[in-house]
């Protein structure tokens, strides 16, 4: 069960970086060449049909895969900048930092992400860079929580404390025992991170505050196609199978790991 | 117990006050002037500088939010700038919209979560079914399932209206017709959601003792499942519903919009598409303290529920 | 072959070449292997072994509850004469007539008083629970009924216990309620599973003689499950041994333990310390060599072979000891039993 999870997963995941890296050699068409032939229905030459510009929408939603990556993996990291370094000092220094940290991270844990990053992202203006931001101040703390837990659980262990015993400082041991046993953990939740980045970034998109226009965007391609649905539904339904099966593969390559 | 809940309670009021706090800073001072928001990026400083005039952004922010606090106390939470209507009567329109769709949904993820993991039948044969249903419903967008629906049920098969509601005047079969894909749509992640917890609990409960013994007891596969194991195996629930609120809110604005029902979730889309400054501040309040309550809520509940914290 | 191995005797219960096999990962399990007994009306039999011997197995099969933790094949025979009079083969009972056995026929207390209550009900509703299951009463007289048992087990303040959560009662109070939920039905077997492993010794002793008058009272037998010899020295009237899912020696328990003759049951008894009998300075207690071996690879031979001092190559770990008769009511599993009791065996 596992095994297959994790097989599915990592498949799906490596699809589409193939997908985002080779973009330009495996579309067909370029993804912002309008033409006459508006709102077509797929056929050989457009397989997932064209859009109200008579753009191919199967080249916009391999383009997609570029902004979806780089919003998934800045943002995941922007996330793990943050949350790492606070749930690790949180967890293994205790005390006043941990008095302070933990009700902070449980507040915005309770608060709900797609309504904050609504909000912020119309105060600073919607640009790859600022959505990248955007969801990592939203998503580190769900991090910063796993690190906390994590942490304070090695902490416990007797090789801490000999590390202790024979004068290791904190940082020191911080890098050189907690780190190392937290690792794969981290690297599950990173995954889980990035499926959940694409996931409430398309959701953006999708209201409307995504990347804007002509950049393809797989939440904002499904907005568009959403007014089509009846006359061409590959034009919604496509660019948001690519959503999903992006998330899925992420997920299910981070939850395989225990 | 009594003095747990006045605890809860007590934590959870300045709990509201820091966030909403943080909330109206953040929009106020950090991230730049309302004003600018409400005009543009092209603005002219004197053109900001009126607004800010108009409606006291220049004052320091801490007065501004209690100004702002005193007036929402007295109902008065100001007015939409894009159509001068008040926001707190546009705000009391739309939220039975929003209770309702996410009442109905939290009813049916839940339901649908124990029963297909509690009926002794249903956990043999569809355990496999079961799975693939969680991670569905936790990883596919709302928009995605929502536009499917609408393809399946209303483009293809032509038995749903696509546009999402219907006024309960217009009779209650009408609405809850139209009440169905949106609620199905939401209910997706919280049933997945439900679904692994419930189900990792109710693996573990199975294991305990107490169940050998209801069924040395001569109790049905039935009863020994709903009536033993069921009740310890969803107290952990209660407090997750509590934790995935804010999911919950944010599924709502994008069900709303996917379906054009008038609710919280569109007002707000539609207020922060047309930069409405006052309707952003009052929903985006109005949303933070309400997952908050809610959180407290599903405390509360847990306390009451489990015996073990109830009479000690 | 058809006729009943219980028809015409005194006999509760009769198991016939009892195997109970589980399929698990690492792959099937023998953890019952041919295993027959019987159990008189009103008697009291200990089923004694080492942890992973097969006991709590066998006794759950009794009540057709032995495949509830996995996939288990069920072999063999377990016939009970029901309170009616006429008798069933539990093995081959509908789900639904199974249920009629459990808790009002035979019914079982476990080693856990802890998890044994749901927490979730009080210890009223968890009596009145098996009572209406079983009879057709009133709820009314279903608490009056549940407040008397617990009057009868002994406990100090019946009527608040009724009202109690388990977690509010102590480790021995529980182990009350457990035996009180048990009663409730008067059936003709207790299944008792190391009632008392997990209590104080002080508890454990209060148990047992609650255990002891309540038997004299409704005159049902008790299957007494334990690996403490002394505990079943006092409560048993006969006892059976197991080893490795096989049963190696079985009689009254006075003649089992003043002759044992298998030599598992002797290095079990020699490694028990005994009050009343000094040790002389320099005596040890005995342990066991080695260790009690894993369910999956079962030596060949007799079981014990590795462990035994009288083990003869070609001999005990080739051939499979049959249970013979030893003396009156006393039968082994042993191949040299003859040359150990007489004293000739090195």
């Amino acid at each position: 069960m596992r095994n297959l999870k994790s097989i599915v997963g990592l498949t799906l995941v490596a699809a589409f970086v193939v997908l985002a890296a080779f973009a330009p050699a495996l579309a067909p068409y370029d993804p912002l060449r309008s033409s006459v032939n508006m709102v077509d229905s797929p056929s050989f030459s457009h397989w997932f049909g064209t859009d109200e510009l008579g753009r191919d929408i199967l080249s916009r939603v391999i383009y997609g895969a570029r902004t979806s990556l780089i919003i998934g993996f800045g943002a995941a990291t922007c996330a793990m900048l943050i949350g790492v370094p606070i749930g690790m000092m949180a967890g293994y220094l205790r005390g006043g930092f941990d008095l302070v940290a933990v009700p902070l991270i449980d507040l915005f844990i309770a608060l709900p992400g797609l309504v904050l990053a609504l909000i912020i992202t119309v105060m600073v203006g919607p640009s790859l860079m600022n959505l990248v931001l955007v969801l990592g101040f939203v998503m580190w703390p769900t991090i910063a929580r796993l690190v906390r837990g994590q942490t304070l659980a090695v902490r416990e262990t007797l090789y801490i404390e000999a590390a202790r015993a024979v004068g290791g400082t904190p940082g020191w041991i911080i890098r050189r025992h907690v780190w190392p046993n937290i690792m794969r953990v981290v690297a599950a939740q990173f995954a889980i991170s990035v499926s959940a980045a694409i996931f409430t970034s398309a959701s953006l998109s999708f209201l409307g505050l995504g990347i804007p226009p002509p950049t393809p965007d797989w939440g904002g391609l499904v907005r568009v196609g959403f007014d089509f649905l009846s006359l061409n539904p590959l034009m919604s339904l496509g660019p948001g199978a690519a959503v999903t099966f992006t998330v899925m593969g992420f997920y299910l390559a981070g939850s395989s790991v225990e | 117990m009594i003095t747990m809940i006045v605890r809860r309670l007590l934590t959870a009021l300045p709990t509201i006050a820091a966030s909403t706090a943080l909330l109206f800073f953040s929009v106020t001072v950090i991230l730049g002037s309302p004003a600018g928001m409400m005009l543009g990026q092209d603005a002219s400083p004197q053109a900001i500088a009126a607004l800010n005039e108009k409606y006291g952004f220049d004052r320091p922010a801490l007065v501004q939010y209690g100004a702002w606090v005193a007036n929402a106390f007295q109902g008065d939470l100001g007015r939409s700038f894009t159509t001068q209507q008040s926001v707190s009567r546009a705000i009391t329109d739309c939220i039975p919209v929003t209770i309702e769709l996410t009442l109905w949904s939290i009813l049916l993820a839940a339901s649908a979560a124990i029963v297909l993991n509690t009926i002794p039948v249903f956990k043999r044969t569809l355990t496999g079914a079961t799975t693939l249903a969680n991670l569905i419903g936790i990883t596919v967008p709302n928009f995605m399932l929502g536009i499917s629906l609408i393809f399946l049920f209303s483009v293809w098969l032509g038995w749903l209206p696509s546009n999402g509601w219907a006024p309960w005047s217009d009779g209650a079969g009408e609405h809850l017709r139209r009440m169905i894909m949106p609620v199905l749509t939401l209910s997706a992640y919280y049933f997945g959601a439900f679904s692994i917890v419930y189900r990792a609990e109710y693996r573990d409960v199975a294991q305990r003792m107490f169940i050998q013994v209801a069924l040395a007891k001569g109790l049905s596969e039935w009863k020994v499942a709903f009536k033993h194991a069921l009740p310890n195996a969803v107290l952990p629930v209660i407090t997750f519903v509590g934790i995935s609120m804010g999911q919950l809110t944010g599924g709502a604005v994008v069900t709303e919009t996917v379906f054009s029902m008038p609710g919280t979730g569109r007002l707000f889309v539609s207020a922060i598409s047309g930069h409405d400054f006052p309707v952003v501040l009052a929903v985006g309040m109005l949303v933070v303290t309400g997952v908050i309550v809610m959180n407290l809520l599903a405390d509360i509940a847990y306390t009451i529920a489990n015996p073990q914290i109830r009479f000690d | 072959m058809s006729s009943s191995p219980i028809a015409g005797n005194d006999s509760l219960v009769a198991v016939r070449d009892l195997a109970v096999r589980f399929a698990t990962p690492a792959g099937p399990v023998l953890a019952v292997d041919g295993v027959s007994f019987d159990i008189m009306r009103g008697e009291t039999l200990a089923l004694v072994g080492e942890s992973g011997s097969g006991k709590s197995t066998a006794a759950l099969a009794l009540m057709g509850m032995a495949g509830l933790s996995g996939k288990a094949a069920i072999e063999g025979r377990i016939a009970l004469r029901l309170k009616k009079g006429n008798e069933c083969d539990v093995n081959r009972l509908s789900a639904r007539d199974l249920r009629q056995v459990r808790g009002n026929e035979i019914a079982m207390i476990f080693q856990e008083p802890m998890s044994s209550l749901n927490p979730v009900y009080t210890v009223a509703s968890q009596i009145v629970e098996a009572i209406t299951e079983h009879t057709k009463t009133t709820s009314a007289a279903a608490h009056a009924r549940a407040l008397e048992l617990l009057h009868m087990m002994g406990i100090p303040n019946p009527a608040k216990c009724m009202i109690s959560y388990p977690h509010q009662l102590s480790g021995g109070m529980r182990q009350r309620v457990m035996i009180a939920v048990a009663l409730s039905c008067e059936p003709s077997l207790l299944v008792a599973d190391e009632p008392t492993t997990a209590l104080d010794v002080t508890i454990q002793a209060q148990i047992i003689a609650l255990l002891k008058r309540v038997q004299t009272r409704t005159g049902m037998a008790i299957l007494f499950i334990t690996h403490n010899l002394g505990l079943a020295a006092e409560i048993a009237d006969r006892a059976m041994v197991m080893y490795a899912g096989r049963m190696v020696e079985q009689g009254a328990v006075a003649e089992v333990f003043r002759n044992p003759r298998m030599p598992y049951t002797q290095v079990l008894l020699r490694s028990l310390p005994r009050l009343g009998r000094p040790r002389e300075p320099g005596q040890k207690l005995e342990a066991i060599p080695g260790n009690v071996p894993s369910a999956l690879k079962r030596p060949s031979g007799c079981a014990f072979h590795p462990r035994c001092t009288f083990m003869v190559q070609g001999q005990c770990d080739e051939h499979a000891p049959v249970i013979e008769s030893c003396g009156p009511g006393h039968a082994v599993a042993c191949l040299r039993w003859r040359e150990i009791a007489a004293g000739r065996a090195a």
